[in-house]
């Protein structure tokens, strides 16, 4: 399973789920899901996450038990 | 979602079967039936005089108030979401939502349901066919049944999203 820390990075950014959507090109409703970890994106949109919150994509994301 | 028709058309599409079913259901009893036994016969007739002629009038009202209803429905949608309109000249089902990556998944699990579905429906209904004496009406709506299972799986795959994203 991925794990991610998008809702903490976003608060800590003031980003609304909106914005960061914009942002990356989807729906608000993917963050929604993704923040949750009711779905795992694309290594596309992943990065493009990392990229909008000017981090390693690794600092966002990771697999289960290797934090 | 809220004003997103592509959510509800299953629904909509439920409502259109089960007007057809409707239809069938009335042209096929206004034809004469012949039971027979064997050696003594009983013909049954129902014609579109009385209350077969009601019936299809009363069917005539439902089809125009639901096409009026939809079609406003749909104009209302076309208005609010100018970005992915719904269009009847389309060989594409309407429903698909592929907005994005999530969408995409979403439409695909929900047709992936619905192709396991067919996979098992449609021989059962063969082998029910070939098994049991089902005239060429039954036969009609037993496969218009089976587009209506389409819809409700297709539907209930999607709002179990839908339903998370209010939460």
């Amino acid at each position: 399973m991925l794990n991610n820390k998008v809702r903490e990075l976003r608060a800590r950014h003031e980003y609304t789920q909106s914005d960061l959507a914009k942002m990356v090109g989807v729906t608000r409703q993917t963050i929604g899901f993704i923040e949750k970890g009711e779905f795992s994106p694309s290594v596309t949109l992943a990065l493009k996450i990392a990229q909008a919150f000017q981090c390693d994509m690794n600092e966002v994301f990771w697999l289960e038990g290797e934090e | 979602m809220k004003g997103d028709m592509r959510y509800t058309y299953p629904i909509w599409q439920m409502g259109f079967i089960l007007l057809l079913i409707a239809l069938t259901t009335i042209i096929g009893f206004t034809l004469d039936y012949e039971i027979s036994n064997g050696t003594d016969s009983f013909l049954f007739q129902f014609s579109l005089e009385g209350v077969g002629f009601w019936c299809l009038a009363a069917w005539l009202v439902l089809l125009v108030i639901y096409l009026l209803i939809f079609g406003w429905k749909m104009h209302h949608h076309n208005k609010r979401n100018p970005s992915h309109q719904l269009k009847i000249m389309t060989l594409k089902p309407q429903e698909y939502m592929e907005d994005d990556e999530l969408f995409e998944e979403v439409t695909r699990r929900a047709t992936q349901k619905v192709y396991s579905y067919f996979t098992v429906a449609l021989p059962f209904l063969a082998s029910l066919f070939l098994i049991l004496p089902i005239g060429k009406f039954g036969m009609l709506n037993a496969l218009l049944l089976i587009a209506f299972g389409q819809y409700f799986i297709y539907y209930r795959s999607i709002r179990q999203y839908m339903e998370k994203d209010a939460e």
